[in-house]
C-alpha cells in the first residue's frame, strides 16, 4: 500500500486534525481499523520532516519531490547527529508543545493520550473523556478562535463557484475538471482558525516539560 | 505629569479588574485593560481578571519572572490562585476581607494563614498594596511610557468598609505610588457603569422618586445599597441613601455547597476524596451550576474528576449534579422565598473561636435582603416598615444567572405587594463581571464633566464614646455616652464639623477613645449626645487613639481639645484634634483610626 504525499499543512491545521482523529479513532471502530492499516504500511515516520511554513500550492513535479525527500534524509541525519532534543528549540515545535501542555494542564490531553485504555470499559473511558473534553475545550477556545468554512448545514447540496478556495474546500466522489460552478452535497463545514493567542513563555521557560511531575509533602 | 487617562481599579475580593478612559478626548469610553500576569510557573497571558491572590515561591523554585522583573520571588494572579489549591500555606486569599475585619492588627504580618517559617508573613494592608503594584505594572507594560501613578486614579471599595478599611485601602494605593486617587463605593461604581451602557438613555429609563437598590453577589462577599432618584433644578439627582453591612458570603459558598453534594456522592460510592481533589470537585462544581442553571430542561450536568495521577482513565471519578440538587441547594439554600418580616439567623459563637474571617452565619441572601431592607426603614424619606425598592441593579458574578434574578426580583416583588408597592423592575444591560471597574472609570470623566453625578458622602455617622464620671464600681462598667462627630452623609468639601464638647488630652501619652459607628441613625447631628441606643442601630469600631506632640507644651499637662470632622478629597474620613487654646496658628493634629484590635482588659 503506498501513502499519497499531500503537501504538510500548517501547525493549527494539524493541531485539528490530530483532535478529529483522535476522536475517530476512540469512537469510530471502522476509521481505526483503515487508519491502522495506513499506520502499518508506513515504513517509517519521518520525524525530520519539519512541515513548512506555507504548503505549496500547486502539486511540485516529480524532481522536485525527489530533491525534497534528499533533503530530508539529510535533515533526518542531522537530527540522529544532534541528539534526541533537537527541533525542541525551533520556533514551530515551541508554539506546539505550548499548546499541548495547556491541553495537557487544563485537559489531560497528554495523560489520556499516553495511557494504554483498552483494558477499561467505557463508563471508565467515559469519565476521563469527560474531563479531557471539557478541560480541552475551554483550553482551546480561549486560545484558538475556530469558525467553519461552509456556513451551509452539513448534508445540504452547496453550489460552488469556478474559483472556489481549492486549500479550504476539498472535491470528493466524481471529481473532474470543471470550469463552470460545480454543484455537490456538503459532507464536512471545514473548520478555520481565526485568530490564535499563546501564552507568552517567561525567560527560562522550559518548552519540553509539558506538565510538572508532582510531589506531594 | 498631568493625567492621560482616567483608571478606574476593581480591588476586589476574589478579582481584581481594570478599565481606562482617555481625557480630553471627544467622546472616550471606559475600556478594560487586559491584565499580563503568570498562568504558569513560566508562561504569561493577558487576562480581563487578575485574581486576587498572592503566591510565594520556594528557593528551589527560582525566580516567578514577568516581562518587567525577572528576579520576583511572588507571583499574584491566576498562577497563585492554582497554586492556592495545590500548597495553601504560601498563598494568599481573600486579604480584602482581612482588611475589614475589625478583630484583628491590620497592619501585622497574618497572610497567609498557616504560613511555614520560611515565608516572611505580610499583612492585609501589604497584600492589598501587592495587587495594586502588579495593576500598576501591567498597566505601565500594556500603555508603554505611561505611569499608573500619573494617572487619575478612582479605586472602588464596598459601601461597607467602614472609615479604617476606607483609610487602610487608601495607604496601600499610596504605597503603590497612586497619588491622584478618589475613593468609590462599588455598588455606585456599577450604577455609573449602568448608566454610561445606556448612552444617555438613562433618563427615560429612570424616573423621579425611583429607590434603586444595588445588590451585589460575587464571589466572596454580597453587598446592598439603595440610591435614590431625586431632582433638582430641573435635572436628575442621585443620592446614594443606605449601605448594607458587609456580609462574607458570595459564589465560593455556592460551589463548595455543590461540591459537597458530589462529594458524598463519591463517598458513599466506596471512592475516597482527599482535599486537593474537593478543592477540584469545586471548580469542576461551578461548571455543571452554570450549565444547569441557564437551562432548566437540563435534568442532570455530571462533574468530573480527574484522577491525581497520570493514569487518567480509570481514575476519574463522576458525579452527577441532578436540577433538583441546584433547586434544593442553590435556590432554595441561598435564594429561599421568605417572608419579608424573615431576618438573618445568627448562632451564638460557641465560646472563643478561632481567629478567622467572620463568615455569614445565615447564607439566605434573601434573608440578609429582607433585614438590609428593613434596617433601612425610613431611609431617603419613606415611611413604612422596610425601605421600598423600585428598581433592582444586579452586580457580581453570581447574579449572571438569570434564574437567581427571578428569584430575587420574585421575593422583593412579593413583599412589596404586601406593603401595597409596585414590584421593582431591574435595570437591564449591566456588565456584572466588568462593570465595578468601568464604571469607576466613567466616574473620573463625570467629575471632570458634567455627567450626572451620585451623591453619597459618608455611609455611617460617627460617635465618641466617653465615659460618665461616676464613682467606680468593681465588676461594672461606667456608663458610655456616645457622642456623634461626624454625621451621615457628610460630603467631600463640606465645612469641618466641629464637636461641642471639649476633650481633656494628656501632652505626650496616647489617649484612647472607645469609637462607634452606625450605618442607619441618618438625623443625629455633630455633638448630639446618646445615653442609650439599639444594640442594633450602632456597632462598636475600634478605637481611635489621640497623641498631642509635647511641642510648645509641658510634658504630662492635660490640653483641653475640640474633634473635627470632615471628609478628605480621596474621600476618607478626616478626625483631627483642635486644641481650645493653640499655641500657634491653626494648630491640629490628625487623629489615626485604630486598626488594631481591641485588646480584652487583663
Amino acid at each position: 500500500m503506498t501513502v499519497p504525499q499531500a503537501p504538510p499543512p500548517d501547525f493549527v491545521t494539524r493541531l485539528w486534525f490530530a483532535w478529529a482523529c483522535f476522536f475517530r479513532v476512540l469512537f469510530d471502530g471502522s476509521f481505526a481499523g483503515r487508519a491502522w492499516a495506513v499506520r502499518d504500511a508506513m515504513p517509517e515516520l519521518e520525524p525530520a520532516r519539519m512541515p513548512k511554513q506555507e504548503p505549496a500550492p500547486s502539486k511540485p513535479k516529480a524532481s522536485e519531490t525527489k530533491q525534497r525527500e534528499r533533503e530530508a534524509r539529510v535533515d533526518e541525519a542531522k537530527v540522529r547527529e544532534e541528539g534526541r532534543t533537537a527541533g525542541l528549540n525551533d520556533g514551530r515545535s515551541q508554539g506546539a508543545l505550548s499548546m499541548l501542555s495547556l491541553l495537557q494542564t487544563e485537559g489531560r490531553f497528554v495523560d489520556f493520550l499516553q495511557q494504554d485504555i483498552a483494558s477499561f470499559d467505557d463508563q471508565d473511558v467515559g469519565a476521563a473523556a469527560r474531563v479531557v473534553h471539557e478541560g480541552c475545550r475551554k483550553a482551546l477556545r480561549e486560545r484558538v478562535e475556530i469558525v467553519p468554512i461552509l456556513a451551509d448545514k452539513e448534508g445540504t447540496p452547496v453550489t460552488l463557484e469556478p474559483d472556489f478556495d481549492a486549500h479550504a474546500i476539498k472535491l470528493t466522489g466524481n471529481v473532474r475538471a470543471e470550469s463552470s460552478a460545480v454543484k455537490g452535497t456538503l459532507r464536512h463545514k471545514g473548520w478555520r482558525a481565526k485568530a490564535v493567542k499563546l501564552p507568552e513563555p517567561t525567560k527560562g521557560h522550559v518548552h519540553e516539560v509539558l506538565y510538572c511531575a508532582e510531589v506531594e509533602l | 505629569m498631568s493625567a492621560r487617562a482616567v483608571v478606574g481599579i476593581d480591588l476586589g475580593t476574589t478579582h481584581c479588574a481594570l478599565a481606562r478612559a482617555e481625557l480630553d478626548a471627544e467622546g472616550a469610553v471606559a475600556k478594560k485593560v487586559e491584565l499580563l500576569q503568570l498562568v504558569g510557573p513560566s508562561s504569561l497571558e493577558r487576562r480581563d481578571l487578575l485574581p486576587s491572590f498572592l503566591y510565594f515561591g520556594t528557593p528551589n523554585e527560582g525566580a516567578l519572572p514577568l516581562p518587567w522583573d525577572e528576579e520576583r520571588t511572588f507571583a499574584v494572579g491566576e498562577f497563585a490562585r492554582a497554586r492556592g489549591v495545590e500548597a495553601p500555606g504560601r498563598v494568599i486569599a481573600s486579604a480584602k476581607s482581612w482588611l475589614c475585619h475589625p478583630g484583628v492588627d491590620r497592619r501585622s504580618g497574618l497572610l497567609p494563614q498557616g504560613a511555614p517559617e520560611d515565608i516572611e508573613t505580610i499583612s492585609p494592608v501589604e497584600a492589598s498594596y501587592r495587587y495594586l503594584d502588579h495593576l500598576s505594572e501591567a498597566y505601565a507594560h500594556a500603555f508603554p511610557g505611561e505611569s499608573l501613578g500619573d494617572q487619575d486614579i478612582v479605586l472602588t471599595v464596598p459601601a461597607s468598609f467602614d472609615a479604617a478599611a476606607r483609610d487602610l485601602t487608601v495607604e496601600a494605593a499610596l504605597a503603590a505610588g497612586l497619588e491622584n486617587l478618589t475613593l468609590l463605593e462599588e455598588p455606585q461604581a456599577a450604577l455609573y457603569s449602568w448608566i454610561a451602557s445606556r448612552h444617555g438613555t438613562f433618563r427615560s429609563d429612570l424616573r423621579v422618586g425611583d429607590v434603586i437598590v444595588v445588590i451585589d453577589v460575587g464571589g466572596g462577599t454580597t453587598d446592598f445599597s439603595a440610591i435614590a432618584v431625586g431632582e433638582a433644578e430641573g435635572s436628575f439627582e442621585l443620592t446614594r441613601i443606605a449601605v448594607g453591612d458587609h456580609i462574607l458570603l458570595g459564589g465560593d459558598n455556592m460551589d463548595l455547597a455543590l461540591a459537597h453534594i458530589a462529594r458524598q456522592k463519591l463517598v458513599a460510592a466506596g471512592k475516597e476524596i482527599d482535599r486537593m481533589q474537593l478543592a477540584g470537585l469545586t471548580y469542576a462544581a461551578r461548571t455543571a451550576k452554570e450549565r444547569l442553571l441557564a437551562d432548566p430542561s437540563l435534568a442532570t450536568a455530571p462533574i468530573a474528576l480527574a484522577a491525581r495521577g497520570s493514569q487518567l482513565v480509570g481514575g476519574s471519578l463522576r458525579a452527577d449534579v441532578t436540577q433538583e440538587e441546584i433547586e434544593r441547594t442553590l435556590i432554595e439554600g441561598f435564594f429561599p422565598v421568605v417572608a419579608k418580616s424573615a431576618r438573618p439567623v445568627s448562632r451564638a459563637r460557641a465560646g472563643l473561636t478561632q481567629l478567622g474571617l467572620p463568615y455569614a452565619q445565615d447564607p439566605a441572601v434573601t434573608r440578609q435582603l429582607a433585614g438590609f431592607l428593613a434596617r433601612q426603614a425610613g431611609a431617603g424619606g419613606q415611611t413604612g416598615s422596610m425601605l421600598h425598592p423600585t428598581a433592582i441593579l444586579f452586580n457580581g458574578g453570581v447574579m449572571k444567572s438569570a434564574r437567581l434574578q427571578k428569584r430575587l426580583v420574585d421575593v422583593l416583588g412579593t413583599w412589596m405587594d404586601e406593603e401595597g408597592h409596585p414590584k421593582p423592575r431591574v435595570l437591564e444591560g449591566a456588565d456584572l463581571d466588568l462593570g465595578v471597574a468601568i464604571g469607576a472609570a466613567h466616574y473620573g470623566l463625570v467629575r471632570k464633566g458634567k455627567g450626572l453625578r451620585i451623591r453619597g458622602g459618608t455611609a455611617r455617622a460617627y460617635y465618641v464614646g466617653i465615659e460618665s464620671a461616676v464613682p467606680a464600681v468593681p465588676g461594672i462598667e461606667p456608663p458610655i455616652v456616645a457622642m456623634c462627630v461626624a454625621p451621615f452623609g457628610m460630603e467631600e468639601g463640606s465645612a469641618p464639623t466641629e464637636f461641642p464638647e471639649e476633650l481633656g488630652v494628656v501632652v505626650g501619652e496616647p489617649v484612647r477613645f472607645r469609637f462607634f459607628g452606625s450605618s442607619v441613625r441618618r438625623e443625629d447631628t455633630p455633638g448630639l449626645q446618646l445615653e442609650s441606643w439599639k444594640e442594633s442601630e450602632i456597632e462598636e469600631l475600634p478605637p481611635i487613639e489621640i497623641t498631642l506632640p509635647a511641642v510648645g507644651r509641658q510634658e504630662g499637662d492635660v490640653v483641653p481639645i475640640k474633634l473635627a470632622a470632615s471628609v478628605t478629597d480621596v474621600g476618607t474620613l478626616l478626625l483631627e484634634a483642635v486644641p481650645t487654646e493653640p499655641v500657634k496658628d491653626d494648630e491640629r493634629w490628625k487623629i489615626e483610626l485604630s486598626v488594631r484590635a481591641e485588646q480584652p482588659a487583663e
